[in-house]
């Protein structure tokens, strides 16, 4: 059967967003990476392990020559990237056609998780541990999905503003819900992955230590309605 | 150069009966709608999608154009933008003037997922991909009201285009490909003791379940996540191994060994069992949203009409 013009068409309009899908959906690393942003202990781990197996194959490669490697490598794939795609970002912002597919690209064996706790009487008491049963004030809402998503950030030591931004919120909430509490306090767990045998010897995962520990007087004023 | 050209033409002026479509698009309806009846449930949408000063958590930059033109991501806005949708979701889940409820599904849902960029994940796009899809497709031509006002039935297997279930095909193995080769911490491989599930699944982020009891759960079954860690890496990165089957049960059974190979063996049924596995593990032990729910959604496709007609013992 021949074709038509209207199939050509098809096909060229097809293609096209083929080719969107496919061009989008390269790695994006930010073109404006630096040694500075491979400090992440995550990320050296990362590095630390490739160079480890780079020389285990015969390639004499010190940690900093792999840091310098990566750097070179996701400057040159961020910026290809961001110039091959600028064409294609309104098609996709408007049609919805965004990619993005990096999920556990390396895993956070160093998180962290929130811990909320009130004074009340003088005395502490948790309301809130993530995935800890019992300590579970609002946890159907800090729990949810999305929630996690941004206190996520946090657990990886990222963006301090935002996370005194959450503690204000939680603050309103606190004093909303907890009249005779005085003072919140909320900070990040330490929570180091064990390997399968120290988390059987010591039945769980043990926090070592917390960071960002802040605390606000109680009630705490509330903006707009939330 | 040209007959190459000239098949992918004819394959994309393909008709056939929308069946596949048409499950899919209940899917997407209803994954979309639980989505935001869950966050209205968990009181999330005033938090996560309302700005600082009309009492979010975050202060949020909205640069997307119906926000904007709405007023910004004040509480009226967004509940209005939330309601819209979950209708729009509802109605396209029933096949009701499918078309324009898969372009207020999309423009609500590209709005909604705009608000609070470090508050989403994978499953946002995929959840906007299906819809401009969904949009451009005959989906709500069978299994629909819109099929029942139109011919009497909610059945109509008229043969319409097919092209739009083979770009979901293709954002499926796009989707598995990329994420896989994007795994580049060491504990995806042997070298890094394949320990890549075992890490995930204590997350505090993402764990389901009371942190300690699933570690021990996850430490006593350590060797039965290496072996999971292996499979899914491999599994990912050779997913397209499922749309090159696809090309090659175009046309008749050889010439061609691989060709006869595709018609013996269901590659297809391979990669979707082994996925619908794994999504449903990461479903039970992980709290990831829609994700394995929306991702799985598009498995519908990989069936066309006529076994999906079967099995459903629907009537022409």
């Amino acid at each position: 059967m021949p074709l038509a013009p209207i199939d050509h068409l098809r096909a060229a309009l097809i293609s096209l967003h083929v080719l969107a899908v496919l061009v989008l959906s390269l790695p994006a690393p930010p073109a404006s990476t630096d040694l500075e942003d491979l400090e992440d202990p995550v990320l050296q781990q990362v590095l630390t392990d490739w160079a480890g197996l780079a020389r285990g194959l015969g390639w004499a490669l010190s940690d900093e020559e792999a840091a310098e490697i990566a750097v070179a490598g996701a400057q040159a794939l961020g910026g290809a990237r961001q110039r091959v795609a600028a064409p294609f970002a309104r098609y996709a912002a408007i049609t919805g056609a965004k990619q993005g597919w990096g999920m556990f690209g390396y895993l956070n064996r160093r998180p962290a998780r929130l811990s909320i706790e009130v004074e009340e009487g003088g005395a502490w008491r948790l309301l809130y541990r993530a995935r800890q049963r019992g300590a579970d004030w609002r946890a159907a809402q800090l729990d949810s999905e999305r929630f996690r998503a941004f206190i996520n950030r946090h657990s990886w030591g990222r963006s301090r503003p935002g996370y005194e931004q959450l503690v204000d919120w939680l603050a309103c909430q606190a004093g909303r819900d907890l009249p005779a509490a005085t003072r919140l306090k909320v900070e990040m767990l330490r929570t180091p992955l064990p390997p399968p045998g120290r988390v059987l010897a010591e039945g769980g995962v043990p926090v070592s230590g917390a960071f960002w520990t802040v605390e606000r007087a109680l009630p705490a004023p509330c903006r707009g309605d939330g | 150069m040209r007959a190459l050209w000239a098949a992918w033409a004819r394959h994309l002026a393909r008709t056939e009966a929308p069946t596949s479509l048409a499950l899919f698009r209940v899917a997407v309806g209803l994954v979309l709608l639980w989505t935001l009846l869950e966050m209205l449930r968990v009181d999330a949408v005033g938090p996560v999608w309302t700005s600082l000063e009309h009492g979010g958590v975050k202060p949020l930059v909205v640069k997307q154009w119906l926000v904007v033109a709405l007023g910004g991501p004040t509480p009226a806005v967004v509940h209005g933008l939330v309601g819209a949708t979950a209708a729009a979701a509802a109605c396209l889940a029933a096949g009701l003037f499918t078309r324009l409820s898969a372009l207020v599904a999309l423009q609500g849902a590209i709005a909604l997922f705009s608000l609070h960029p470090f508050a989403g994940g994978g499953h946002d796009r995929l959840f906007t991909n299906a819809l401009f899809l969904l949009l451009l497709s005959p989906a709500g031509s069978t299994l629909s009201l819109d099929a029942k006002r139109r011919t009497g039935s909610f059945v109509d297997r008229s043969p319409r285009p097919a092209w739009t279930r083979t770009l979901l095909i293709f954002q499926l193995c796009v989707v598995y490909l990329v994420t896989g080769v994007q795994k580049l911490g060491s504990e995806w491989f042997p070298w890094g003791g394949a320990s890549a599930v075992y890490y995930a699944l204590l997350t505090p982020s993402w764990a389901r379940w009371d942190l300690d009891t699933l570690a021990v759960a996850a430490a006593r079954l350590y060797p039965l996540t290496q072996i999971g860690t292996v499979m899914a890496w491999l599994w990912e990165v050779s997913f397209p191994a499922v749309g090159l089957w696809f090309a090659l049960r175009v046309g008749p059974s050889g010439p061609g060994r691989l060709r006869a190979w595709a018609h013996k063996v269901d590659v297809r049924a391979i990669y979707a069992g082994f996925g619908l596995m794994m999504h449903g593990a990461l479903f039970a032990l992980m709290e990831l949203g829609p994700f394995s729910l929306i991702t799985t959604s598009f498995y519908l496709l990989l069936w066309g009409p006529e076994a999906w007609a079967r099995a459903l013992r629907l009537r022409a």
